[in-house]
């Protein structure tokens, strides 16, 4: 197969599964939007209304979402990219390409919902009372860095996957703690100060919080603000030190895959 | 000038590591994670070297587990080889099977898209060859149902038009002409004649003889992971052949070896011979005809006394007669063969099969028992119907 083509393969690969992800629904492709404003109803009445935690954060509905949103994200990317090679594995079996193309496609997949679900996140901040600045460009980084992880993570994860399927259970279970380690449903100024710094060393709340104040309020708690420079660097780090593992690992048993699946 | 091989293997082996699953519970799942597990190795390609060159219409040919598809596999590099090299010159298509990615859920224009990207072809190129793809297919008027509601035959027609659209020198097939009707078959052919023509290569792996005898130049025969055979399609094709005929009478040997013959061993059966009233040896015999036959065999140790006995059977099973030396009362003399002499042979026409017994005093405590010792076959003139031949007349009878 020509190099150039292997392109394709990865898109047509994202775009059917894509498709397939909502073929036979009536409303579609509809249902990446309302998916998230659903839960995101359900978390806001019990949340902002139930337990008052709007009160610890400016524009607490737009910060809620935008978690909700990015938080889908990461759990559909590393869940589909760890499965992928799995499901793939009747093409496995037969044709020959780089096999980290399907973990590509699979995290492209849920990268498509995720631009949907942006829409939403953006429509919210058109109608709350939030100034988009210059600084909602700092955005695309964060998000290049929130991909960057899921990759290294899926690559690991479908590795090891191949191997063990006990790692459906262990990241379901991993996914279920990081969802509460991270600040999505609640504001970092209701968390104990001395504990802020330690949340703060993981990657998916510096890249949550990031975001938020890029796109929110500058008044967010950020790796910045609450470990600051150069010791947050140390986040990045372990962010590339995650997808340099992730590529080593998958390509040293890349190979294999077809025998072993 | 000799051309260069556009592939060349190089005592290549495969050795897959089967393990034994044997832990059934969790815990002893657990106990036993970071112990070595118990694999049995199978040795699936043993040493195989061959080269093909460009142009070439190349078979390989075997019997089921010989090794072929996964000799296909590590050509296209899907399965790494245990030992040994491979060099391609060229682009593979990964043709190992058709429809691979082919999703039921999707139209027929999706699924051509997508098998086309799995096949190594862009979207541009997909595209400009989309009408051609299913004008081949003849499945203009289906384009955008789901595949799944198309028949199998339809699915493979498909298939194979995206398929052949695949930009390689070399193409891997796979048993493929086991699906589909005559009709497709013939097309598929005539696709590979025209590939052929433009200098493609072509691998064919196969268990059906017929169709690598019409079509490939060259065929390797491949039995137990090692290649039996190399050379001109004829001349292999017949090996096979030979190979596949040789394992049946192989098994008939046994069971006549293992389960059909007994006895303490003092003489062994050699053979018998029959001869006509010509004295010229027959295995075809005449029903009324006279014939004499004559049992041979070697004294391994000195013996006091001999009898001899034979049974003979249609091969429908029915008994038809023995007769032994004991219970004519006849004395043989030990160490000279026998002759048993029968006038008018009285079987219908069939074939038939004998047992033979070599005895001291008692019957079942036999020299030699040989089950099914031989066979023959009679042809009769007689228009009578049964295992025997009558000598009768019909009388009005008051």
């Amino acid at each position: 197969m020509k190099k150039t083509n292997y392109f394709n393969l990865t898109l047509q690969m994202a775009l059917t599964d894509f498709k397939l992800k909502y073929a036979g629904s009536i409303l579609g492709y509809v249902w990446s939007l309302v998916k998230p404003l659903l839960l995101f109803g359900v978390l806001y009445v019990v949340f902002s209304i139930f337990f008052r935690f709007g009160e610890g954060a400016k524009n607490y509905p737009v910060y809620l979402l935008l978690g909700i949103v990015m938080w889908t994200f990461f759990f559909d990317g590393t869940m589909n990219g760890m499965r992928s090679i799995v499901i793939r594995g009747d093409l496995i079996r037969k044709v020959n390409f780089p096999k980290i193309i399907i973990v590509i496609a699979a995290i492209i997949t849920a990268f498509l919902s995720f631009l949907l679900n942006l829409i939403v996140v953006f429509v919210f901040l058109a109608f709350s009372k939030v100034d988009l600045t210059i600084y909602a460009l700092a955005f695309i980084p964060i998000i290049i860095e929130l991909v960057i992880l899921v990759l290294g993570i899926s690559l690991i994860l479908a590795t090891l996957y191949t191997k063990f399927k006990d790692f459906m259970h262990i990241w379901e279970v991993g996914l279920q703690v990081l969802f509460y380690a991270t600040p999505i449903i609640y504001p970092i100024s209701l968390v104990p100060d001395k504990f802020v710094k330690f949340m703060m060393v993981n990657p998916i709340a510096q890249i949550f919080q990031d975001a938020r104040w890029a796109l929110i309020s500058r008044d967010v708690t950020t790796s910045w603000s609450a470990i600051s420079y150069p010791k947050n660097l140390i986040i990045l780090a372990m962010v590339l030190w995650l997808v340099l593992v992730g590529f080593f690992i998958f390509s040293k048993s890349a190979k294999n895959f077809a025998e072993e699946i | 000038m000799r051309e260069e091989p556009i592939i060349k293997v190089k005592n290549l082996t495969k050795v897959f590591e089967l393990p034994h699953e044997r832990y059934s519970t969790m815990k002893q799942h657990f106990v036993n994670f970071f112990r070595q597990k118990y694999v049995e190795k199978l040795k699936a390609l043993d040493n195989v070297s061959f080269e093909i060159k460009k142009g070439e219409f190349f078979g390989i040919i075997g019997p089921n587990g010989s090794g072929k598809s996964t000799l296909l596999k590590i050509l296209a590099q899907i399965f790494q080889p245990t030992s040994g090299q491979i060099e391609i010159t060229g682009t593979l298509s990964p043709f190992i099977e058709l429809g691979v990615g082919f999703n039921p859920e999707l139209s027929a224009r999706d699924n051509v898209f997508l098998n086309a990207a799995v096949l190594g072809l862009s979207k541009k190129e997909t595209e400009d060859r989309f009408d051609e793809i299913i004008k081949f297919s003849e499945l203009e008027e289906f384009v955008d149902q789901k595949l799944k509601n198309f028949s199998s035959g339809m699915q493979v027609r498909l298939a194979f038009s995206i398929a052949i659209q695949a930009q390689a020198d070399i193409l891997l097939v796979d048993e493929v002409l086991a699906v589909g009707d005559a009709a497709f078959q013939q097309k598929c052919f005539e696709v590979f004649r025209t590939l052929k023509k433009v200098g493609k290569t072509i691998i064919f792996v196969s268990h059906q003889f017929n169709a690598v005898e019409d079509f490939c130049d060259r065929v390797a025969l491949l039995h137990d992971g090692r290649i039996r055979s190399i050379g001109e399609t004829e001349e292999v094709v017949r090996k096979y052949q030979q190979m596949t005929l040789a394992k049946r009478s192989d098994t008939v040997k046994e069971i006549t070896t293992v389960d059909k013959r007994w006895g303490t061993g003092e003489v062994r059966f050699k053979s018998i011979k029959i001869y006509d009233e010509n004295s010229s040896e027959v295995s075809l015999l005449k029903s009324g005809q006279n014939y004499s036959f004559i049992l041979d065999y070697t004294l391994k140790k000195r013996v006091d006394k001999l009898n001899v006995g034979i049974g003979v059977y249609s091969v429908q099973g029915a008994y038809c007669f023995g007769v032994n030396t004991k219970m004519d009362g006849y004395g043989l003399d030990v160490g000279r063969a026998v002759e048993l002499q029968i006038d008018s042979f009285p079987l219908n026409e069939g074939e038939y099969y004998y047992n033979v017994v070599f005895f001291g005093d008692e019957e079942t405590q036999p020299y030699d028992w040989v089950g099914e010792a031989g066979r023959f076959v009679v042809e009769s003139d007689f228009l009578q119907r049964g295992v025997v031949v009558l000598k009768y007349r019909w009388k009005n009878s008051n």
